[in-house]
Formats: structure tokens, sequence, C-alpha cells
């Protein structure tokens, strides 16, 4: 893999706390991988040792859909709104995106919002006491997070406060924010069983299938402030711990829209044995036109089954944002994510006759200019899909291999690997 | 050839040039009797294939060496560069020294009995499959191909767990 591994060990070791440290003290950039025995993965990416964006691959992990409701900043109606319109577009906007354009936040608070989902994540990673570290140097987010930047004191600062407060938490929380709850049968005897309002409201909400986490999103309040209020409900017998919620993998919104179905290897394979079979530099530049219409629809096809749609304007947004519209005078014929491949093998032809009559170099230069194009528009489409990949590793790895695909595009040497 | 033979039953004259390759010290131990994690080769010009069959098998845990032809394979394992794999995945349309030569110096070497030879062709001609038996390979696979296929066969002659469910 092209990211070097700078340096790994044991959590048991060095804690993510010392790790933080570490990171701020060097101004490092990259991306901190820890892994449990039990699958759970935690990401965290850091540019000149701040801290722009921490994940944990985990079915019942901090969304941005929890921290926009704990907030306040949103409501489940809305945030299911803006997923339906994501579900029409999946590569289009991204659910906060969204939820500006729709009015319902500013562009600062999605920004705080962002940069709380965060912290609040790696606060809850530092918490781990068990698992491995990687260091990833120079290993990046695919979309820009300059903004999202959360210099090193403040997460160390939040981070040995959180670990304080959850000495006391632990013993009757053991899975954190993960922890269900379920009330007792026989509450002890002498509890007056009197309550505040706000226990009140936790309690009505507690059953075997509910989180610290979900709990929290439900009322609308911060999850550390509901696991204030659910600790001492154990403590005192009223409630009880039923184990942890969760599994690796993506929460079950973000796994639909991911690229999971996405089977890029595949498609590289019979793109280059389709390739192999193409002699003339016009049967591969039609070719190279139809591979990208080949990757939207395999693209259509993955969304299906993940019961999604895409966007008939999908491709068109794709080439536009990468200003590869068209070669020269020529602009590409597209509709419904395809490009209309016979009309640009029509205009090959005619441009090479007229170029046949002038010069060898001038069909050379066509070719070369108009496959450059083409193999631009067909990594951007790649791009597109690779960037809602949940983990850098297969990011690298597919990119790798489509590099190595128009390494074969390009006639190269394949050399050892 | 009248029929598909099991592997054995046919004398294999490997290429003169590359003879005795393996007959230097450094090949490491045969393998195939341990129960240790499985490693794969694949022998195949083509780098797309190459990073599409190291990742995939990654992503299961499994490691992949890689070779863009016989001769750098076959040096890497006489210098003890690479340990014996469990199975190779070859391609047939080798630069140098085709699939079938690559085999059959692998079939003639006691360090490799135990290897799984997988042949990968875009030829899918009845002759090809005889000449893969031939040679040993145990299975045959056709480009292109499925990745998810090509996992499968792979974890069934390895007798891997699917994740499914047990192993076939």
């Amino acid at each position: 893999m092209s990211n070097a591994s700078v340096f790994s060990g044991r959590l048991e070791e060095f804690r993510l706390v010392e790790l933080l440290q570490m990171m701020g003290l060097g101004a490092n950039t990259g991306a901190l991988h820890l892994h449990q025995d039990n699958g759970r993965t935690g990401l965290i990416f850091f540019e000149g040792g701040a801290l722009v964006s921490a994940n944990e691959l985990d079915t019942e992990a901090l969304t941005l859909g929890h921290v926009l409701q704990q907030l306040g900043l949103a409501t489940g109606e809305q945030l299911n709104h803006a997923f339906q319109l994501q579900t029409q577009d999946p590569l289009g906007k991204r659910i906060g995106e969204r939820l500006v354009d729709l009015g319902i936040l500013s562009d600062d608070q999605l920004t705080q919002a962002l940069k709380t989902q965060s912290l609040w994540t790696a606060r809850e990673l530092a918490l781990w006491r068990e698992g491995t570290y990687e260091f990833h140097a120079e290993e990046r987010q695919p979309t820009d997070t300059s903004a999202l930047r959360i210099d090193s004191t403040r997460v160390l600062m939040e981070v040995l406060r959180y670990e304080h407060e959850w000495e006391s938490l632990y013993p009757v929380l053991p899975q954190g924010m993960r922890t269900r709850v379920t009330m007792t049968v026989e509450p002890p005897g002498e509890h007056p069983l009197l309550f505040h309002a706000a226990a009140w409201r936790v309690i009505a909400r507690v059953n075997a299938h509910q989180t610290v986490r979900r709990i929290a999103t439900a009322l609308r309040l911060p999850e550390v402030d509901v696991a204030r209020m659910i600790g001492p409900l154990v403590q005192e017998g009223l409630l009880v711990p039923v184990g942890g919620a969760g599994v690796p993998g993506l929460p079950e919104e973000a796994a639909r829209l991911s690229m999971g179905n996405f089977d890029l290897f595949t498609l590289l394979i019979s793109m280059e044995q389709e390739w192999l079979k193409k002699k003339t530099p016009a049967d591969q530049l039609t070719a190279l036109a139809g591979f990208i219409n080949t990757t939207m629809q395999s693209l259509e096809q993955a969304c299906q089954l993940n019961g999604l749609s895409l966007a008939p304007d999908t491709l068109s947004g794709i080439l536009q944002r990468e200003g590869l519209l068209g070669v020269d005078n020529y602009r590409f014929r597209v509709g419904q994510n395809r490009l209309d491949v016979d009309d640009f093998a029509t205009h090959c032809r005619r441009a090479l006759d007229g170029s046949a009559r002038n010069s060898i170099g001038a069909t050379k230069q066509f070719y070369e200019r108009y496959g450059e194009v083409l193999e631009r528009a067909l990594a951007a489409a790649f791009q597109a899909i690779n960037a809602r990949v949940a983990l850098p590793i297969e990011r690298s790895q597919n990119q790798e291999a489509w590099e190595a695909l128009f390494l074969t595009f390009r006639g190269e040497p394949s050399g050892t690997t | 050839m009248s029929s598909l033979m099991p592997p054995g039953d046919q004398p294999v004259a490997p290429s003169a040039a590359t003879t005795g390759l393996l007959s230097m010290p450094g090949v490491p131990r045969a393998n195939g009797q341990h129960s240790g994690p499985r490693s794969i080769m694949v022998i195949d010009d083509s780098l797309a294939v190459r990073k599409v069959i190291e990742a995939s098998f990654a992503r299961i845990g499994l490691p992949v060496s890689a070779y863009p032809d016989g001769i750098a394979a076959i040096q890497a394992l006489s210098r003890g560069e690479v340990e014996v794999p469990d199975l190779v995945l070859l391609d047939i349309e080798l630069p140098k020294m085709d699939g079938y030569q690559v085999a059959g110096i692998l079939r003639n070497n006691d360090a490799f009995r135990n290897t799984i030879v997988i042949m990968l062709t875009s030829h899918d001609g009845m002759v090809d499959r005889v000449r893969s038996r031939i040679v040993g390979a145990r299975d045959f696979i056709s480009k292109p191909f499925r990745v998810s296929h090509v996992v499968s066969i792979v974890r069934t002659h390895l007798r891997l767990p699917s994740p499914d469910g047990p192993s076939r």
C-alpha cells in the first residue's frame, strides 16, 4: 500500500490520550487506525496535529444525525426527509449539505455539528483500554476537511475530562453510550420512587432495545447529560444494564448509502479484458467512452441492491465538476447517466478523416488528447464512487487497482507489485 | 489427450531454460499440512489483476504475493524471499515462460507437492483446460472473472469456511 505505516502498537501500553498528545506535538498528518479483537474499529484523521475527523465503524456509532438531534439543531423528521433525498441521489450532496440547502441548518451550524461528532467520537475512543493502533502518515479523508480542524489541546482537554467522568459511570454503564438498559422488575423496597421530571422522561423511554445514545437522541439532549441521569438510576437499582448494542459495520443509513455493493474489481477486470481486444486507436477511444457507461450501469445496479436510485444527472454532474463536458469543440452528449458513444464515434471518424488529410502527427495528437480526457472522466467517476467507501484502506486499494488498469490503457509495462 | 487426467498421471517436461531454478537451497519448507494462516501467490502479467487479487484476499485476511512472470516468482521462491504458497493463481499467457511451463516446474519440485495450482486465462478452450490438468492444475478460471467467484474457488480449495457458512 502506498500509505506507509509510521508506527503501531497496543493501547494497553500507549493510550489514545497519549497518542493524541503525540500527534499534536509532532504536527502530524495522517490517520490513526484503532482496532479491537472483537472487530470494533476507530479512525481518527489529523492534519498538522489538529483532529479533523473521528469515526467509529460500528452499527451504533455516533452519527451526524444523533448529534444534530441531541443539540436540537434538527428533528428526526427533517433528517428522514434529507435521507430520502439522498437515496434518490447517492453520489450527490451529503446529508448535512442537504439540510443546509433545505434551510434547516446554517453552514456554521453544520460545521459545529461535524466537529462535535468528531470530538465526541474521539473522547469515546479514548476510553478503549485494549486493542491496537496504527498510524498511517499522509492518509487523508477524500473530502475537504480544512474547516473541521479541532486544536489538539482542545481535544486533549475534552478527552481527559470525559475519561474522568466515565470513571464513575463505567461500572454502571459498561458499554458506554452503547449500553442498553431496561427497568428492573423488582424495585428496591426502600426506594421512595420519587423522580425529578427529567429522570422520569428518561425512564419513560427505557426498553431493552434502547441504548443510552438512542434515549438521548429521542430526548434531544446531549448524550453525556443523559448518561449522567441514567447512571444514578442504575446505581439505585431501578434500571439494569443489559449488555451493549452494535456490531462492527456502518450505521444502518450510512450502510445503505455506502458503495459496499459496488463490485469495482470485477468491473476493472472485465474492462481490461475488453481493452485487450481493441487493437486500433479508434476502437480504443470508443471503448473508453463505453467504460464510462459500464461504470454507471454497475453503479445503478449497486444502488438498486441498496434500494437507492441514481439521479439521472449524476454523470453529467461529475463531468461538469471536473470540467470534462467535452474536448476542444466537441461536447459529449450525456443523458440518463450515459455518454452517447455512437455520437462520439461519429465525431471521431469525421475528425480523423480530416486529420488524416493533414498528418500522422495530428492523428496521434487527436488520440492522445481525447484518450486523456476520457481517462480523466472515467477516473472522476471512480473517484466519486470511491469517496463513499468507508474504509481508507479499501479506498486506497481501489485506487491502486484502477491506476493499474490505466497503465494497461497506456500500454505501459506492469512491473512488479 | 483423451480425458482430463488427474494430476500425477502424466509426465511433465519443464523447459530446459528453467530446470534447476528450484534446486537452489533457498526454497522454504514444503507446507500443506500446517494449520496456520494460508498464503496465496498470483502470477499474472497484468498489474490490474495482481492488484485486484491482492486486495480481494487481503480483505479476507489472506496474504498474497504477486509476480508479473514465472521467472520472477520462481527466483523469489529460490531465494527464500517468499514462503511456498498454499495456492498459486497462475496466468497461462505469461511473458518469458508460459503458465504451463511454470506449473510443470512447480509440479516437479517436491517443495510444492501440496501447493494447489489454479490457472487463469482469457482462452477458455478445451485444449487449455486439458493442458492445465496435465500440468497438475486443480482448477481453471476464465477471464474476465467475477472476483467473488475467484475468492469462492480459493476458499473451497483451501477448505476455508465460507463467510455464509461451513466450507463446501
